[in-house]
């Protein structure tokens, strides 16, 4: 097991490795930032010429890839091209709020769609498996930035109506923050409606998954040896046939993460969360290419870390992984 | 019994041959009844979408201030309300959905038909090629694709339809080349292909009349359900602004300008998201229709 | 085998059906047999006679829908065990009655240790945990498992296909069952390891002196195992019988027709006799005797297609559902 972990993460960093070419010479590629400089008009000559020197922007491509690599691990991305501003410091902070906000809402998400999935699959073809098939099909089909939208107006509807302020539409925590137990309720009411909006095509994708994989499980010869052991009904669902039908959920997951960051983007920004959403947003209202390819390279570095746990949590449930 | 009478015969009896095939696919496709039913209704919307000019007296930009800021109401036809200078919503709406199913279709077009080449090529010669095409599609992958678009489109667009839709294209079609390429990969295997091969059928021939047919079904499911999630990602970048720019409307830069006033006039925000769920939600029912009727194996019990 | 007193089992008059789009399958048609304590009852037949359903209904592990048990008793131990509520049923299962089912490549759980399922099966019906563990390891000992406290630890992938099926056994006789009912439990395995399983097998009736059910449509094993055999056809009992009065004396047109079709080394004509035709629908079944389009004896006679032969004694011992079984026991060479 921890020479599989090992393998994983060589191989790991070798597709960050491939990352890092294929961002900076794409951006590179469409973008010009020295002619940008260039054409600024409120930089001084000076400034310019310190600009070009710190960036390597008059030698060629190539060069200019090593010293970003260099500025990467060496000075945690450098500073910023227009403002000269050290790039990590905000993009950490943006970083753990995202973070947060990803984990709590994948984790709803597998919850909730445990739940479905099971009862779907154990009951098929009742009342709840349609209601909760038609429910997945809008959920497929809903966009998240409108849903999110609905969300902030039945939320104030409710505090108009009832005058009771049950949840937040929008930042992190309230100005006048309480400390203590109340500064975590504060918090989790202002992260409710993002994770809700944040998961709802997770839900539906995973549930729909785990439904399928229930229901051929259910089947299966050993969950027919559980029964005839005299095990009870629970013990043979959940011990038996949802161990099982939840191991290739760990893979799904995985692959789903690309779009959860992209959903980030349109949450925090519709929720005024301080998160890479809204850094990415500000690097690209600038144009200023070292931020976007910083912000790049750590979320595609997020991606791999959560893709690792994931196989991880795959090898952990499923013995025959191991050998 | 002539020559004539025999191959007239023939070519009847591949006619028949043909029909029945497609007709058995249609009628069990017709057994689905949600999936027609959503057909019916996305058909209706095309239409009134693609007739924009026709469905309403008004202009998409007519605007007629005294009109301002009412809600949904029969008077003057504002099905679906006015806006804040007067613009009778329900014809904007429907010229936004006359973009979006642009965007949305041109996507699923070539996105399938890069994918398909793509994925084909990996499946049928494995190998380098395979290996190459993979890992290319998995970067992609890793990086959230909105945000690829986001960067896409500020260096390199101006937010016409067209360029937005070949944008998204070379995005999406990694998704449909691996789906062709895991079909290509199994059926690569049965005999059929092998005995094709062995009878000294060229690669294009073997490609082209042996497996193609036979993958026909999936890809076909899958473009529909890829003219969803265009529709969806289309739809989100406009909302944010990367998308489609006005003056061209388009559905998600209609709840953006209605976004500020949505606590008091909720219909700027509500309808172009209803379209938004209604035509994605008939598309899915579609495709898992298609995907009944193309596969009886995985047909439900009626 | 003590055939004084009561029998363990009685099953009388099962009927179990499943609803399916193409129509009601019959696959259980009536079928009645009693199994006295310590007996080994081999249950013959096709795939689709009914004889793996039968089993399962007894033990309630019939998926209803689209299966339902729509009549008869299944009278253990005193109690008719389709009468049995369902925490009643589940203290029975695994318990009183042991079922070890045909393929054990899939019939272990993958992602649990095997150690673990046998302790599993012990503490569904008891609660001493401590115990529980040496139990189960003593047992994978007893079934022939070698490094027993090695491979208790160890996931099903890692065993064989033979050494799954002695845990499976194992994992049935963990709560000294007075009923193992045994569903082909050899067909899945390589011709060499069949043999080792089948040792196992005849080990386990002995540790526990239970009764058996053995389903199988090898006669080979029959011949070996059986104290009494009962074949079926169609779901429908169609002879019983001691095992010797079987094989010498068959008193029903299909067992007749099943003995011929066996290999034999004297058979000088080098041709193989099957039975000809082919097994009948179970939605539809044939009128009256449901063999008669395949019977060799059938001969157009009225009573075969009009009549539903029922399963009467023919000889002490040994019942047969034939209108004409009498005829047969002039005819049977030796």
């Amino acid at each position: 097991m921890p020479r599989l972990i090992a393998n994983r993460m060589f191989f790991s960093l070798f597709v960050l490795l491939a990352a890092t070419l294929v961002i900076f010479f794409g951006i590179s590629s469409i973008s010009d930032p020295l002619g940008e400089l260039r054409s600024e008009p409120n930089i001084s000559p000076e400034s310019l010429q310190r600009l070009i020197d710190r960036k390597h922007l008059e030698e060629p491509l190539v060069v200019q890839y090593g010293y970003w690599v260099k500025d990467m691990v060496t000075a945690q991305f450098g500073n910023d091209l227009k403002f000269d501003r050290p790039i990590w410091p905000e993009l950490s902070r943006a970083l753990v709020n995202t973070v947060q906000l990803v984990i709590f809402a994948e984790l709803f998400a597998i919850v909730l769609a445990v739940i479905i999935g099971v009862m779907a699959g154990r009951f098929q073809y009742s009342v709840f498996d349609y209601g909760t098939t038609i429910l997945s099909f809008i959920g497929y089909s809903i966009p998240i930035f409108w849903f999110a939208l609905i969300l902030q107006i039945l939320a104030v509807n409710f505090y108009q109506t009832t005058g009771v302020r049950a949840v937040y539409i929008s930042g992190l925590s309230s100005v006048d923050a309480p400390t203590g137990l109340m500064f975590y309720v504060d918090r989790i009411q202002h992260l409710i409606l993002p994770i809700l909006a944040l998961s709802v095509t997770s839900i539906a994708a995973y549930s729909r998954y785990l439904r399928a994989s229930m229901i051929e499980v259910i089947n299966a010869d050993y969950v027919r040896t559980a029964r005839a052991k005299g095990l009870s009904e629970p013990k043979v669902v959940l011990r038996h046939a949802l161990r099982n039908a939840a191991v290739p959920l760990a893979t799904v997951v995985g692959v789903n993460l690309g779009t959860v960051f992209s959903g980030t983007i349109i949450i925090e920004t519709i929720f005024s969360m301080p998160g890479m959403g809204l850094f990415f947003f500000n690097a690209l209202s600038t144009r200023d290419v070292y931020s976007i390819m910083a912000w790049l390279m750590v979320t595609a570095s997020l991606t791999m870390l959560f893709n690792l746990v994931t196989d991880i949590v795959y090898g952990l449930l499923d013995p025959r992984t191991r050998t | 019994m002539t020559c004539s009478t025999s191959a007239a015969a023939r070519r009847e009896g591949s006619m028949i041959r043909h029909r029945s095939r497609l007709w058995r696919f249609l009628s069990r496709f017709a057994r689905h009844r949600v999936a027609v039913v959503s057909l019916v209704i996305l058909l209706a919307i095309m239409m009134a979408a693609l007739n924009a000019g026709g469905i309403s007296p008004y202009n998409y930009d007519s605007m007629n201030l005294p009109a301002a800021n009412l809600g949904p109401t029969m008077e003057g036809r504002h099905y679906f309300g006015t806006d804040k200078l007067g613009r009778d919503y329900f014809t904007r709406v429907f010229y936004g959905t006359r973009t979006t199913i642009f965007v949305a279709m041109t996507v699923a077009l070539l996105s399938t038909l890069i994918g398909t080449i793509v994925g084909a090529a990996a499946g049928y010669f494995g190998g380098r090629i395979d290996n190459l095409l993979m890992r290319l599609t998995d970067l992609v992958i890793i990086l959230p694709g909105l945000a690829l678009l986001m960067i896409l489109t500020t260096f390199l667009g101006e937010g016409t339809p067209m360029q937005v839709a070949i944008l998204l294209s070379s995005l999406l079609w990694t998704l449909v080349a691996r789906i062709v390429r895991a079909q290509f990969l199994s059926l690569r295997r049965r005999e059929f292909v092998e005995a094709a091969i062995l009878a000294g059928a060229s690669p294009w021939r073997v490609i082209w009349r042996h497996i193609l047919p036979n993958t026909l079904g999936p890809i076909i499911v899958n473009a529909t359900l890829t003219i969803s999630t265009a529709i969806l990602i289309e739809s989100a970048l406009s909302f944010i602004g990367f998308g489609v720019k006005p003056p061209t409307p388009a559905l998600g830069q209609l709840i953006s300008q209605g976004r500020g006033s949505m606590q008091t006039q909720w219909w700027l925000v509500t309808f172009p998201g209803l379209m938004i769920v209604t035509i994605c939600l008939t598309i899915n029912f579609i495709g898992d229709g298609l995907r009944d009727a193309l596969d009886a194996r995985h047909a439900r019990r009626s | 085998m003590d055939r004084s007193g009561p029998p363990l089992l009685s099953v009388e008059d099962l009927i179990t059906e499943f609803h399916t789009a193409d129509g009601v399958v019959h696959a259980v048609d009536g079928v009645s047999y009693e199994l006295w304590p310590g007996e080994t009852l081999a249950v013959v037949g096709e795939s689709g006679s009914g004889k793996s359903v039968t089993a399962m209904s007894i033990l309630g592990l019939v998926q209803q829908p689209p299966g339902r048990i729509v009549g008869g008793r299944v009278m253990f131990e005193g109690r008719d065990l389709l009468r049995l509520s369902r925490r009643e049923m589940r203290a029975v299962r695994g318990r009183s009655i042991a079922m070890i089912f045909q393929d054990p490549m899939t019939s272990l759980n993958p992602v649990l240790t095997v150690g673990f399922q046998i302790t599993e099966a012990i503490l569904a019906h008891d609660t001493d945990r401590g115990k529980a563990e040496e139990r189960a390891i003593a047992l994978l000992s007893t079934v022939g498992v070698p490094n027993a406290k090695e491979r208790f630890s160890q996931y099903p992938h890692q065993y064989s296909g033979g050494m799954r099926q002695r845990a499976l056994i194992a994992m049935a006789i963990a709560n000294g069952p007075r009923l193992l009912i045994a569903d082909e439990p050899t067909t899945a395995l390589d011709v060499t390891i069949q043999a080792q399983v089948f040792e196992t097998l005849k080990l386990a009736q002995q540790e526990t002196q239970a009764a058996m059910i053995l389903i199988t449509h090898d006669l080979g094993l029959v011949a070996e195992m059986a104290d009494r055999v009962a074949v079926m056809y169609a779901g429908r009992v169609v002879e019983t019988a001691g095992v010797r009065e079987l094989f010498h004396a068959p008193r029903h047109p299909y067992t007749v027709g099943l003995m011929r079709s066996l290999p034999r080394l004297d058979n000088r004509s080098g041709h193989l006799m099957p039975i000809p035709g082919s097994p009948p629908s179970l939605i539809q079944p044939p009128p009256g005797c449901p063999f008669h389009p395949r019977c060799a004896s059938y001969a157009g006679r009225s009573r075969c297609h009009t009549e539903r032969p029922a399963l009467r004694q023919v000889e002490p011992n040994h019942a047969s559902a034939c209108h004409f079984a009498e005829d047969l026991a002039r005819k049977v060479p030796t």
